[in-house]
């Protein structure tokens, strides 16, 4: 598999390219192909940001001339550690570099998966949503490439207690792509947990799945570094002290040791002639592994001292309690207590690594397997995944044995053939069922699901996609057909561009067989609000519609299909259309519209069904847009949309009293409308008639525009009923 | 539907019997516009009437517009059942009951 790995890289931080360097040799030794996406922010380096690691809130900004300064003088630094050439000799990495979020959706590196972490990839030091939500955030949380790549967190860090400011949301919507999800913290583990992730894991630092031989193979032998002269205490600061310095000198002369120090982070890289060594990767880790004592505040300073079996002592860092969940997890694994100095600078217990060495034994035991299972990068899991049907097809039946063995033929003969076809028999009382059957005996993608009593059409769909394993679901109604092609077309459009809904045309046929065409793709293609008819027409990501938990709702039988429809609609975070391939829709007798054309009225617990509907719809709307999880355009479209086809039902009634209900309810709607400038401005321009009725909210006069107006001769004298075809199921 | 039209000098009785629906309102719109030729009042007595919808209410208002230049259009005998119709959509505010 080729995997691209998305975290820090190439700067003054010898932790960074170390964690990198180990989780691209742990997945070359498992016989993949990653490579380092060398991705950086541009927009973060162009602009002035908050003050560096530690600083506190409404301290001064560091200005782009200083970090200028700063960036030249680290720029030095790189070359005199000699990082270029590490990435160089020992990581693959992508063609080219991208400097913004919208760069990797436009030409995203080609991979089967994409790997996010590990280090701070996921902190952004508190700054506002708006500095990074449409560059860095995206980035980090992996918001680019087809739905077909696997999307795994493997051990990033929030490097915080809790997220801020609108944080959540954004985080919980772009982790839903997610299928793997992890953090090297508990606290981040509960953090992801927080954002919806609800089995996310808590896994080790890459650093810590490789073997020390790893590391110490970096390095030559016989270089003065592998093969030190003298006893030294090794000193690695990440955010320099000199309090620290003096008293750990003051350590090393009592016991008669050499002090080195390396210091190193970005922005306060410490590169001191005569205090500081610049070491290369490769020394640095040669420095831990043959001190005689090592002190880091760094987290990394504080793995590689475990890896190398190292007596150390971490140094409190000004991050200290935001900083310190990452010690503590991989602490917890071992059986150590904190291995903070105290106020009077006395060390910590000496650690036992006959029982410590073991652990971490086990811990990379562990992930050798468990971990590989746990993400899906396992050649099993990777077959399993090959034979996941592609679109799981559910398709209710009731009496429908007319028509039933045309809809399957065109079903089970689409040229996609990694199909699952789901048959919910809802109780029928005609030989629907052993025509089902017939079907199941002789196409194994074929499942019959039998209800023993009727429950309705909502019912029998939810139970179609709860058994549904697709990667993708689309439903077909019994008596209707769908063009070949039709789900190879519309999977493949989704999955090339990444969309959560793929829509195709529909057909409508009428009695005499003649066909007309909807056009609602043009105006999709506007906004994703507008699908809003026609559900059948499209296939619905499984993982959005199980996320949000959307369902057909039971108890109402006209309308349940819009409810859900608009709910994925909300949820989905792209939508496709395609005109070259068509849902057929026959139209029956028995529908609801041919019921208003024998009847002249559509029946009241229909009407109140569709009203029902309707009020579903709006509550999911308000909630989403409460929620901050639909856009304002989205919304607006939608909203509108459903206020005007809850007035488009008192089409279909001549009650004169179901009229006044329906004015009620359109009163009701509008009071509970979020954007209601917004709402009006449209409802002047286009509904100006009832509008200013609504205005005064005189709830008479409104019920007499209706009854002028909106009569149902207009939908019986209407040649074209697709004005009503809303209404249709 | 059963409609009776009786014109006396120029006061025009009309008296429908059942529902006053989308399948009988035509009627009772043929009947008024063939008999309100030269009359200046007209007396709707909807005794008989137990139910109308909103097309019936359109004949009405049809007829009530009508009268307006012609003279007056009086509703009588007006049932429960029928009287919120009425009262729902605020004609009884603009229509003349008797």
């Amino acid at each position: 598999m080729r995997i691209g790995i998305m975290t820090f890289w190439g700067q003054v931080n010898y932790g960074q390219n170390l964690q990198l360097f180990a989780l691209s040799q742990f997945l070359k030794e498992a016989g993949h192909y990653p490579f380092l996406i060398r991705y950086y922010a541009a927009d973060f380096i162009a602009n002035p940001y908050p003050p560096l690691h530690g600083a506190k809130d409404g301290e001064q900004q560091v200005t782009v001339a200083e970090k200028a300064a700063l960036w030249a003088h680290l720029q030095n630094d790189l070359y005199a550690r000699r990082i270029p050439f590490f990435i160089d000799s020992y990581l693959n990495v992508s063609d080219r570099i991208y400097g913004y979020a919208s760069e990797l959706e436009e030409n995203p590196p080609k991979a089967d998966a994409y790997i996010v972490g590990s280090d701070q990839v996921w902190n952004f030091w508190r700054r506002p949503l708006e500095a990074v939500r449409d560059n860095e955030l995206r980035a980090y949380f992996l918001d680019f490439g087809g739905a077909d790549v696997r999307r795994i967190a493997y051990a990033p860090s929030f490097g915080d207690q809790e997220l801020h400011g609108g944080y959540r949301e954004a985080v919980s919507r772009l982790l839903s792509r997610f299928d793997y999800v992890s953090s090297r913290e508990k606290k981040g583990v509960e953090l992801c947990r927080e954002c919806g992730v609800s089995d996310a894991d808590w896994v080790p630092d890459p650093t810590l799945l490789l073997p020390a031989e790893r590391y110490l193979d970096l390095l030559p032998a016989g270089s003065a570094f592998s093969q030190p002269d003298k006893p030294y205490i090794f000193l690695y600061m990440v955010n320099p002290n000199e309090e620290y310095i003096q008293k750990i000198r003051e350590i090393a002369r009592r016991r008669g040791r050499d002090l080195k120090i390396v210091g190193g982070n970005v922005g306060q890289a410490l590169a001191i002639p005569g205090l500081t060594i610049p070491a290369t990767i490769p020394e640095f880790v040669h420095l831990v592994a043959n001190a005689d004592y090592v002190f880091t505040d760094s987290y990394h300073g504080t793995a590689f001292s475990l890896i190398f079996n190292r007596q150390f002592a971490n140094l409190p860092s000004p991050f200290s309690g935001k900083g310190e969940s990452r010690f503590l997890s991989i602490f917890d694994w071992c059986g150590l207590k904190s291995r903070n100095v105290d106020a009077s600078f006395a060390l910590p217990p000496e650690i036992d690594y006959a029982a410590v060495g073991k652990k971490l034994e086990e811990l990379r035991a562990r992930f050798d397997g468990g971990w590989a299972n746990a993400t899906m990068l396992h050649s099993d899991q990777l077959d399993a995944a090959a034979s996941r049907p592609k679109v799981s097809v559910v398709i209710p039946v009731y009496n429908v044995e007319e028509y039933l063995p045309k809809c399957l033929d065109s079903v089970c003969g689409q040229t996609l053939k990694e199909l699952e076809i789901i048959c919910v028999n809802d109780c029928s009382p005609d030989r629907s069922i052993d025509i089902l059957r017939e079907y199941e005996a002789r196409d194994g993608r074929v499942k019959v699901i039998d209800f023993p009593r009727n429950r309705g059409v909502a019912s029998a769909r939810n139970a179609g996609m709860a058994a549904a394993t697709g990667e993708f679901i689309g439903f077909v109604d019994p008596d209707d057909e769908v063009d070949g092609n039709f789900y190879e077309t519309l999977y493949r459009k989704a999955v090339d561009l990444g969309a959560d809904i793929a829509k195709g045309g529909r057909k409508h046929v009428e009695f005499d067989g003649t066909e007309t065409v909807d056009e609602l793709n043009e105006k999709i293609r506007f906004s994703k609000a507008y699908f809003s008819a026609s559900f059948w027409s499209a296939i619905y990501r499984r993982s959005i519609i199980h996320e949000n938990d959307i369902t057909f709702p039971t108890g109402i039988f006209i309308g349940e299909d819009l409810v859900f429809q608009v709910r994925c609609v909300m949820a989905a975070r792209k939508l496709v259309t395609s005109d070259k391939v068509f849902y057929r829709y026959y139209k029956r007798e028995g529908s609801a519209v041919s019921e208003v054309y024998a009847t002249g009225f559509m029946e009241h617990r229909k009407l109140d069904s569709n009203r029902s509907a309707f009020s579903l719809i709006i509550k999911y709307a308000n909630e989403a847009f409460d929620a901050g999880r639909v856009d304002d355009l989205t919304y607006d479209i939608i909203f509108y949309n459903n206020l005007c086809f809850s007035v488009m039902v008192m089409m279909l009634t001549e009650d004169v009293r179901k009229k006044y209900e329906g004015a009620e309810l359109l009163l009701k709607f509008y009071d509970q409308c979020r954007r209601k400038e917004q709402l009006d401005e449209r409802l002047a321009e286009e509904q100006a008639g009832f509008h200013t009725l609504i205005k005064e909210r005189d709830l008479k006069k409104l019920t007499l525009f209706f009854v002028e107006n909106y009569t149902l001769e207009d939908v019986l004298r209407a040649n074209d009923v697709r004005s009503a075809s809303y209404f249709q199921r | 539907m059963k409609i009776e039209c009786t014109l006396e000098g120029t006061r025009l009785t009309v008296r429908p019997e059942g529902r006053l629906d989308t399948l009988t309102a035509p009627e009772l719109k043929q009947a008024l516009e063939e008999s309100w030729e030269g009359a200046t009042e007209i007396i709707l007595d909807l005794a008989g009437v137990d139910f109308v919808s909103s097309a019936g209410i359109r004949i009405i208002l049809m007829a009530h517009k009508h009268m307006a230049d012609h003279g007056s259009l009086v509703i009588q005998n007006v049932r429960d059942s029928v009287a919120e119709v009425f009262e729902l959509t605020g004609l009884t505010d603009t229509l003349n009951f008797a």
